[in-house]
């Protein structure tokens, strides 16, 4: 009994997780640059304890319990972001910048070098060009300074024109395999802490002046993954009900005195 | 369970913020000189929870990346600065800056910028807005005057009967590095900031502050149809967060259903 009760549990937990992830996922289904997470599962096998019993009770030749064999219980194993391209919106914003690709820019913050697919750039009073957070984007490989009233141009490398002078790059780069990145909040990602991996530049990647680049977030999926959430937790929860009334039965059933 | 609640709440705060912004800038849709604005969101911290699985059968250890959100939040509402549709009003004293320029005011005694070139005459023949503001500095339109001329290099000179000139003068243009960093007090009014920095003075005609074009009226920036467009996926955001918000409380409610 105790074997159905706890596998109904991690199960439960297992969808409440599964909640949260696509609760954040809806919540997040505005914001520029968004990349939508998908968690992975993973079975984690336990061999029945009946394997350890003399393998020969049986009855009229058939075996009295089950073939020894292993049971897959459902673990949350990992959150993988989904670094697919996002729906880009016009917003007419001259420093509003889309990338179509693979391809981030760098965010320098007190933290170290960041990453974001949010080119939602402002001016500071001194004309450096920032996030909406105030942290300076690498341009050539430090921050970069506008001319007041400019009139910037950025063209589909991310180079940079301010009337008609050419001021630098967008530093935008990409790794062999976007997993390595995690997300910090903020529209931003940096490298795990436990992994050394090299940047390298972005090569397939168009920048759009004028443009941002929405969540990646698809709503049905995300409804259909509540749905399976919720009934899963409903189901999970029938199991612990039966085992628990298995279990008073027994207790009933045995214990009664005759 | 608590967690998708809240997360999926953050959610519905930040798409009514959103429809905020909208009704806002639609409401403003025939004000002269109105920037329209747009909220934009950022996602929240992360937690990173490492799930201590027990070893499985072949001894694997199961991996920990496993990161979960909590939510989303707006993180500024900035005001766009393109130029809108002009409209010729005919009116000597309507003028409208192509370009990046802002008309200095006084108001009570404090230097305020606007884009909303409507002025008038007040009872002393200074020019000042439809408020009442002078504009900066002040130009005094003499008793006899017939006719009033703005070049595009912004003099503005007062004529008698005879076109002969009684007075001019040269209206300055203010601008900021960063516009969007101005602090919007109504009244088609904004004020400097740290943010956006101190007002450059220029002059009309020069590096991009903008000529002033007489007769004319600089509408409201507003796209209806970018708003409409907002105002439809702002709301159904809003309705999926809430049903993120039901399921989580449905859950809750089957949690309780465990022990009868």
């Amino acid at each position: 009994m105790q074997t159905s009760m706890y596998n109904a549990l991690f199960g439960a937990l297992t969808q409440e997780h599964r909640l949260a992830n696509t609760a954040n996922n809806l919540a997040n289904v505005n914001t520029t640059g968004y990349k939508r997470e998908t968690m992975a599962f993973r079975d984690v096998f336990i061999r029945f304890g009946h394997g350890l019993l003399d393998p020969i009770s049986a009855i009229n030749e058939k075996s009295l319990l089950p073939v020894p064999d292993e049971m897959a219980q459902a673990r949350i194993a990992l959150t993988n972001i989904d670094f697919s391209q996002g729906s880009v919106k016009e917003t007419g914003n001259p420093l509003d910048v889309a990338l179509q690709g693979e391809g981030f820019f760098k965010v320098r913050t007190l933290e170290g070098d960041f990453y974001t697919r949010n080119g939602n750039f402002h001016l500071t009073p001194d004309g450096e060009l920032v996030t909406s957070q105030g942290f300076p984007v690498l341009v050539d490989g430090g921050p970069v300074n506008l001319e007041p009233n400019a009139r910037v141009i950025i063209g589909p490398e991310g180079d940079i024109q301010a009337n008609g002078d050419p001021v630098g790059n967008f530093e935008l780069v990409t790794f062999d395999d976007l997993q390595v990145l995690e997300k910090l909040g903020q529209n931003m990602f940096r490298l795990r802490p436990d992994v050394q991996v090299a940047e390298q530049p972005a090569d397939n990647v168009t920048v759009t002046q004028g443009y941002l680049e929405g969540a990646n977030v698809e709503v049905v999926g995300e409804m259909v993954s509540m749905i399976e959430a919720q009934r899963s937790f409903e189901a999970y929860q029938k199991v612990m009900h039966t085992a628990q009334e298995a279990d008073q039965k027994l207790i009933r059933e045995v214990a009664s005195p005759r | 369970m608590m967690r998708s609640l809240w997360t999926a709440a953050s959610g519905m705060m930040a798409m009514q913020m959103n429809i905020d912004v909208t009704s806002n800038n639609l409401a403003n849709v025939s004000t002269t000189g109105f920037k329209k604005s747009r909220a934009e969101f950022e996602d929240l911290m992360y937690q990173t929870m490492k799930i201590a699985g027990a070893a499985n059968a072949a001894g694997d250890r199961i991996p920990t990346g496993l990161q979960v959100g909590m939510g989303v939040r707006p993180v500024t509402v900035h005001k766009e600065f393109t130029t809108g549709a002009f409209q010729n009003t005919g009116n000597p004293l309507d003028l409208a800056i192509e370009g990046d320029g802002f008309f200095q005011v006084d108001v009570n005694g404090e230097f305020a910028y606007t884009r909303a070139g409507a002025f008038k005459l007040d009872n002393e023949g200074r020019v000042v807005t439809a408020n009442g503001y002078a504009l900066q500095p002040e130009f005094n339109v003499p008793q006899e005057t017939q006719n009033i001329v703005v070049t595009e290099q912004g003099r503005i000179v007062a004529m008698d009967k005879f076109g002969e000139e009684l007075d001019g003068m040269d209206i300055p243009l203010f601008t900021f590095v960063n516009p969007p960093g101005l602090n919007s007090v109504g009244r088609n009014l904004f004020l400097p900031t740290e943010a956006s920095g101190d007002p450059i003075e220029g002059v009309p005609g020069e590096e991009n502050v903008g000529t002033i074009a007489q007769g004319f009226l600089e509408g409201s920036n507003v796209d209806m149809v970018e708003e409409m467009v907002r105002l439809i996926t702002g709301q159904r955001a809003y309705e999926i967060n809430s049903k993120a918000i039901m399921t989580s409380d449905q859950m809750l409610q089957t949690a309780n259903q465990i022990k009868r």
